[in-house]
């Protein structure tokens, strides 16, 4: 069988990404900081990453659809040049996040099953979703002071309540 | 310009790059959508060749054997009566296999039924393309797939 690679995604990819390039320089300039600073290494680790997934699907020929990754990869990116903006020393911990995701993404795609089976889960993951965003009443935590107790703090790690019920749905 | 440095008039560029960048990745992922969504009307109207299936063996409730089906257009089989290929086996779930022209060949995709779609005794995981001569097993009913 012939091998297909995604030029679509990938170009995708590189445009996705080319807004956190232009955000990575603008830090560096204010900063006045090299574009080789060790802040800016989570957001390198990311591009990477991305890059590397997109290796993966074409390689294994996966069918999936070419626009979800670089959509994603735009969000990951510009997420992570905020984070790096803001608190830099988050920047690591968000990269983990983009990591874990990407692996949970490839072997969703390449594993030997149907993504369509989580059809059958829909109801589930609806209730599931609408409990966690409950859960917040009554254990929601408010960790940087905004005054919305919109977090869920569990095992050491906050989730924004969006968030997670955003995966469940 | 009085007062602005060579550094804060790139740090400017810089952002209004950022700006301009984001909204081109913006303009041109709509692009690839509906390019993608006219790519899929395109093959679900290309030129295909028509085959059919030929009921080789069957609970008695599926009809007779040797009955004969022409796929020429995509097609559900289930036990729903919706689906073009209706099987009234205890077996077949409501919409249990979709057969569809993909590129240059009909595909068949086993959409999350109980029981499972077999192609040559092979479950199916991932869509498969069927050839002359595979043996399609839905339910109790095996058919026979034949392609010019």
């Amino acid at each position: 069988m012939r091998l297909a690679w995604r030029w679509r995604e990938l170009g995708l990819i590189a445009l996705a990404l080319l807004p956190t390039l232009a955000g990575v320089l603008v830090l560096s300039l204010v900063w006045e900081r090299p574009l080789s600073d060790a802040r800016f290494r989570p957001i390198y680790g990311l591009l990477t990453v991305l890059f590397a997934c997109h290796a993966v699907l074409s390689v294994s020929r996966c069918r999936a659809d070419q626009l979800l990754l670089p959509l994603a990869a735009g969000l990951a990116g510009t997420g992570l040049l905020l984070v790096t903006r803001l608190v830099p020393e988050l920047g690591p911990r968000q990269f983990m996040w983009g990591v874990i995701g990407s692996t949970v993404m490839i072997v969703a795609a390449i594993g030997p099953w149907e993504v369509r089976l989580l059809e059958r889960y829909k109801y589930t993951s609806a209730v599931a979703g609408i409990l966690l965003v409950a859960l917040t009443l009554v254990l929601g935590v408010d960790p940087n002071g905004s005054g919305a107790r919109l977090w869920l703090r569990f095992a050491g790690l906050s989730f924004s309540r969006p968030r997670s019920s955003r995966s469940c749905s | 310009m009085p007062g602005v440095t060579a550094l804060e008039a790139l740090a400017l560029l810089a952002r209004l790059a950022f700006v301009l960048l984001l909204y081109l990745f913006v303009f041109s992922a709509l692009i690839a959508l509906r390019r993608s969504v006219r790519a899929s009307v395109a093959l679900a109207n290309a030129p295909h060749t028509p085959a059919t299936l030929t009921l080789a063996e069957a609970a008695p409730v599926d009809g007779p054997v040797g009955r004969v089906v022409a796929i020429d257009r995509p097609l559900v089989i289930g036990r729903r009566a919706d689906c073009e290929i209706v099987l009234l086996d205890d077996a077949v779930s409501g919409h249990h296999a979709r057969i569809a022209w993909d590129t240059d060949s009909w595909r068949v995709e086993d959409l999350s039924s109980t029981n499972g779609t077999f192609v040559n005794g092979k479950r199916l995981s991932r869509p498969a393309r069927l050839r002359s001569g595979d043996a399609l097993r839905v339910g109790n009913a095996t058919w026979r797939v034949e392609t010019p």
